[in-house]
């Protein structure tokens, strides 16, 4: 069930994304119409193009609907497995968690509590590596912020 | 124009330009290591810190990325038969099974010396290139202006995914993403609601971050240990692979000049320069049964073309201001970022620049190469560090990159919001470059098409010019797919399948 899932998705997202694309595109023409003349023309040149290519691609995906999409080979991306979403979005949630931390807490102790738990309870990498690459991290940190005059936030906890 | 050239070199052997342009060869080294990642992304990365910079230095260093980028890619593509970057996927193909037969050092020292040599025919030929287009752009108008960021926009969208309408509905997608904010010719903000944040547009270096860091960063961490895999040993004879490139001279000169010509066409660029070059010499070579079982002239053509290639994509980017390559865009945004306007402007205010651009590429390609020649050992045990070690280290430069930007919250949210969008179209098929191109493209663009409606109304497409690159325009979008189609077939169903085979 779960693999079906995962096929369908790999294979069918493209159609609801080039759908959303045109409802997008169509949403700008609409809105263009009332700005003046030096406003409105490229945006409504770009949207009415991006329409124009949106159905296009709409009707070769109906076209060739059932076949494997061939992969952008200048990607480098390769074909998604069976891990890829799942995996994909739990490192997703990885990446939102560490930016939630960084408004939260700053960005030094973020960055210290963020790679130790991800080597930690991730990779299960021991205790003094994953310390030793977060000091050694945060030193470069602040080394660089001192350098190159960096703003770091204002953490909203404190 | 000689004056010019002289002085650019002196503007360059400043030490604070001279260490940044070193600083760019060792992280285009680093990104270049990791299969995966690649200039596009090492440059992405160091834009933000690019401002306030010295422009001279700050440019210098992005070229000192991209000209190295190509000679370290070598490295994961020889060693593991994993291409470091799109640009050395042929080169897996014989320089994978010399490795395997214990002549990976040849291999090396092969593809370095090829490296050296192309990079600096690019130079060469792009400093041949400036003083014949220099009176050909200034006679361009507005609506000539328009017609070539049109056709640099097509030949990205068509050449550089699979799918030419998906191809292009992405470039559009990008010029649409470039309208937000206020209008460049009224007074007026578009599409920014009540957001000031989005008063100005969005930011070029949070798109590009979360396009192509982001994404990057999370497939390589989704597919877990492919990076890590057993080192195979350098073997003897590095001396030997520069021995053969010498002996090769007029096949790298042949093949360093394909990849001026390919990579002058912009999209074609690194994803299908090394296939071409690898089809032609395997094809013409009298003796054709060893490629793909460790021919090192399967190694020489591909990797002379590969470096030669960045002094093709410059000619559009400084010419006419139309990117040749993804990476090129960015160059473009840096150029932007210092207040210096790309395009045939740059020929005319900016010829120091220009050279001190040149100088940076060949002088980057010499470091990098030698710097790969002198530290093959060293270099080739980082490309066995598993990628979980080295990716918070990443992500960190990332995120505090994009908040150098406004330093509020809408920075991380729209660098989160472009790191989804990044990895659902990789998901999708639809290709990243040309919406980041058509984001960056999209105030001059803009700007042009006013000006050319402003000036002449709509009788600028009746123009003469804009005629004649409307037909090259047709006749190269549909030249480069059949390239493109011919040396993707090749890519995928050629002699890569042997290679892959033999992997343990």
């Amino acid at each position: 069930m779960k693999s079906r899932w995962r096929e369908a998705l790999t294979t069918h997202l493209q159609t609801p994304f080039v759908a959303g694309l045109l409802i997008l595109m169509a949403a700008m023409f609409w809105l263009s119409r009332t700005f003046s003349l030096g406003a409105k023309l490229f945006p409504m040149v770009v949207a009415g193009a991006g329409m124009l290519l949106a159905l296009l691609e709409l009707l070769r995906q109906w076209r060739s609907r059932g076949a494997r999409e061939e992969q952008d080979f200048s990607d480098l991306a390769g074909d998604d497995d069976a891990r890829t979403y799942p995996q994909g979005l739990l490192h997703l949630g990885w990446v939102a968690g560490f930016l939630v931390l960084f408004l939260a807490i700053g960005a030094l102790p973020a960055t210290g509590l963020y790679v130790v738990s991800f080597l930690r309870f991730r990779h299960n990498v021991s205790w003094w590596t994953c310390s030793g690459i977060a000091a050694g991290l945060m030193l470069c940190l602040w080394a660089l912020g001192l350098v190159l005059r960096l703003k770091w936030p204002e953490p909203w906890l404190f | 124009m000689t004056e010019s050239f002289i002085n650019a070199f002196w503007i360059l052997l400043d030490p604070y330009r001279m260490g940044m342009l070193f600083a760019g060869v060792a992280i285009g080294i680093a990104v270049g290591i990791l299969p995966g990642l690649g200039g596009l992304m090492g440059m992405a990365l160091v834009l933000p810190f690019l401002f306030g910079m010295d422009p001279y230095a700050g440019i210098a260093m992005l070229i000192g990325i991209s000209a190295a980028v190509p000679s370290a890619d070598t490295f994961p593509s020889v060693l593991m038969g994993i291409p470091g970057s799109s640009g050395s996927q042929a080169t897996v193909m014989d320089g994978y099974p010399l490795a395997r037969r214990g002549e990976a050092a040849r291999a090396l020292g092969a593809a370095f010396a090829s490296s050296l040599i192309g990079g600096l025919i690019g130079a060469v030929a792009l400093t041949a290139l400036v003083p014949f287009a220099r009176p050909l752009i200034l006679a361009f108008g507005s609506p000539e202006l328009f017609m070539l960021t049109v056709l640099g926009l097509s030949l990205i969208g068509v050449l550089s995914g699979n799918r030419p309408i998906k191809g292009m509905l992405a470039a559009t997608a990008g010029l649409a993403l470039g309208t937000i904010g206020g209008a460049p010719v009224a007074a007026e903000y578009r599409f920014a609601g009540d957001f000031v944040y989005l008063y100005d547009g969005l930011s070029l270096v949070i798109v590009a971050l979360g396009l192509f860091a982001l994404p990057e960063i999370i497939d390589l961490l989704a597919k877990g240990g492919a990076i890590a895999e057993k080192p195979k040993q350098l073997g003897p004879g590095l001396l030997q692979g520069m021995r053969d490139t010498w002996r090769h001279k007029w096949l790298v000169l042949r093949h360093s000049l394909i990849g001026v010509g390919v990579g002058a066409i912009p999209g074609l660029g690194s994803s299908i320069i090394d296939w071409i070059n690898y089809g032609i010499v395997a094809r013409f070579a009298k003796d054709r049964d060893q490629f793909g079982r460790g021919d090192i002239r399967g190694v020489i053509a591909p990797e002379s073309a590969n470096n030669a290639k960045e002094g093709g994509v410059l000619m559009p980017t400084l010419l006419f201001g139309v990117p040749g390559s993804s990476a090129m865009a960015l160059l473009l945004a840096a150029l932007m970022i210092f207040g210096i306007e790309p395009g045939p402007q740059l020929l005319t205010s900016q010829l120091d620049m220009v050279f001190v651009i040149i100088w940076s590429l060949a002088l980057a390609n010499v470091g990098g190469a030698l710097i790969c020649l002198l530290l093959t050992k060293p270099i080739a045990k980082l490309t066995f560090v598993p990628f979980h070690y080295l990716a918070p280290a990443i992500m960190v430069v990332v995120v505090i990159g994009a908040w150098q930007e406004t330093h509020h919250w809408p920075d991380l949210l729209c660098l989160f919001g472009f790191g989804l969008l990044g990895w659902i179209m990789k998901r999708v098929g639809m290709p990243r470059p040309p919406l980041l191109i058509g984001f960056i493209l999209c105030p001059m663009a803009e700007r042009y098409l006013w000006m050319s409606y402003n000036l002449y109304d709509w009788e600028w497409l009746y123009r003469p010019g804009v005629l004649v690159i409307a037909g090259l325009t047709i006749a190269l979008v549909a030249g480069g797919a059949r390239l493109k189609r011919s040396s993707g077939a090749a890519a995928a169903a050629g002699p890569l399948q042997p290679a892959r085979e033999q992997a343990p």
